[in-house]
């Protein structure tokens, strides 16, 4: 019973209480998801610690990697947002990083013979993370548009310059196209990383399989185990320009909050 | 307007499945939100099912914006997936 | 009020439909774990957030820029260096022409006197040279005189003692003299 469920390539996205945790009725258990998120963000902190320990004058090697990942969001956040966008740049780092080591920590293959609670998981393959990841995002384009523009935030919904009917349509589309847009990119983080690893969970199930026959059917895994191993190398890449595309739409839309006015 | 005298090169097969992934996310959420506004409208003012209706097909013309809207932030910016 | 309640207001009546669906299908859509989730997402990145804004981005600006303004610094530095170096190698220059056109005066002013100790010397010797020259000749002309008046009166004494062997009479050593003169001169 057990087995079969295994074998399904939903099982990985199971989410399985590893410490009954509950607070005012409402069940917080430390669970798998928890313990990779947490995972990655001790795995960050760690890096981290390590790279500015010894702030040096010449860098040495995991404080250039972590220079190279400043930098590389630092430009992002300036030529997105221009010159506001500096208080900003804190939270758009920490999304790309957590995004980041999120989802390289999912490709990480699971010990074999440990218990299903400690298999490998990918936080970023659940939409209800990645949704309140883009909640947060536009929240704070709604509180700074507003703190910022004042009621001039509305111009964002309403292009000047046109006849008076026609806002009757445009605005409500314009709301509506506003409020979907971090919809659409949560949605497309979880849809890359969910959608990656079915397809990997598929192959390497198929050379499980295979293998388990022995004999001269074991050949016929070589190829779906090329195809895990080139799946594995694309999905790193998918991993890494995910993060990257959520950091970019994030800044394209804080973007927004700081020039509204100005459309 | 770009003029192109290159060969066209082939791309990466993951920049064609990311930019299907993209477009139809940008569809979709806009579809999504503009139902979801026009149901609780309706539950709201008990006006079934106007509001719905008026929520799928602006919903659908947002989805739209966002597609345009992503094609002009991607046209500055490198294919991203 | 925002979006956000909508949609948890949205999936709490959907997962009232089909909260045994879910559980069977995609985990993804199986709404009890999602304060769980939410917790613990807020727990990590919040902590996360916390450390990259105070501590570590902080750290690593600071290190950019330290260096950023270092190498400034050096670049400001060296350029100093270079301007130093190009005054002392064109000082080095003055001082080497100077010294050579220096040394080109000093080797004509000795040439020139040089030149004209010898000239003074050439003409001093030219001029004893001379005086000496002219004292011999001179001392020459008298001997020749000497000579051709000794061979004068030679001449006139052996007429005298010729004519008076001849005619046995002694002509005058004046005559004879004059005789003597006649017939030198004519011949």
């Amino acid at each position: 019973m057990i087995d079969i469920r295994a074998a399904g390539p939903m099982e990985q996205f199971e989410i399985l209480p590893i410490i009954a945790l509950d607070f005012a009725g409402v069940d917080i258990s430390f669970t798998n998801s928890s313990l990779w998120m947490v995972i990655a963000t001790s795995a960050i902190v760690l890096f981290f610690f390590l790279a500015t320990r010894r702030a040096a004058l010449i860098p040495g090697r995991v404080q250039s990697a972590v220079e190279v990942l400043y930098e590389f969001v630092s430009d992002l956040v300036r030529d997105t947002i221009g010159a506001d966008g500096r208080k900003f740049f804190p939270y758009v780092f920490t999304l790309f990083i957590f995004i980041l080591a999120a989802n390289l920590f999912g490709l990480v293959p699971s010990i074999p013979g440990t218990p299903a609670e400690i298999h490998t998981f990918t936080p970023t393959s659940h939409l209800i993370v990645t949704l309140a990841l883009a909640m947060v995002t536009i929240s704070i384009v709604l509180i700074y548009g507003f703190w910022k523009n004042g009621l001039k935030f509305f111009k964002l919904f309403a292009p000047s310059g046109l006849p008076i009917y026609m806002y009757a349509l445009i605005v409500p589309i314009e709301i509506i196209s506003f409020l979907s847009r971090p919809i659409s990119l949560a949605v497309r983080l979880f849809a890359n990383m969910f959608a990656g690893h079915i397809i990997l969970k598929l192959f390497a199930g198929f050379v499980v399989s295979l293998l388990s026959a022995g004999g001269a059917v074991m050949l016929f895994g070589i190829a779906p185990f090329l195809g895990a191993v080139a799946v594995t190398a694309l999905e790193f890449l998918v991993a890494a320009l995910q993060a990257y595309v959520f950091a970019v739409l994030t800044c394209i839309y804080l973007s927004d909050a700081a020039h509204a006015a100005d459309h | 307007m770009r003029v192109e005298h290159e060969p066209e090169v082939p791309k990466p097969s993951g920049a064609g499945w990311g930019r299907a992934m993209r477009v139809s996310s940008d569809l979709l959420a806009g579809l999504f939100v503009g139902t979801l506004l026009g149901y609780l409208l309706d539950r709201w003012l008990e006006t079934e099912p106007w509001f719905l209706l008026a929520g799928i097909g602006l919903g659908f013309a947002a989805g739209l914006r966002n597609i345009a809207r992503s094609m002009k932030d991607d046209s500055g910016s490198s294919s991203e997936i | 009020m925002s979006i956000f309640t909508l949609i948890t207001s949205a999936a709490e009546t959907a997962a009232a439909h089909g909260d045994e669906a879910a559980s069977a299908g995609l985990p993804q859509l199986d709404p009890s774990s999602w304060p769980s989730q939410l917790f613990w997402l807020t727990f990590t990145f919040g902590i996360l957030y916390a450390l990259m804004h105070t501590k570590f981005l902080p750290a690593i600006g600071g290190a950019i820029e330290e260096r950023r303004d270092r190498i400034a610094d050096d670049l400001d530095k060296a350029s100093e260096f270079k301007r130093e170096a190009d005054d002392a190698e064109n000082a080095y220059n003055q001082a080497l022409a100077d010294a050579k056109a220096k040394a080109q005066g000093i080797a004509a002013e000795t040439r020139a006197e040089v030149d004209k100790d010898i000239a003074e010397m050439q003409a001093g010797t030219d001029a004893a040279l001379e005086q000496q020259v002219a004292a011999a000749e001179a001392r020459i002309t008298g001997m020749k005189a000497d000579a051709a008046a000794k061979v004068r009166e030679a001449a006139a004494e052996t007429a005298r003692a010729i004519v008076e062997t001849l005619i046995d009479e002694a002509p005058t050593s004046d005559a004879a003299a004059k005789a003597v003169s006649t017939v030198s001169n004519a011949s």
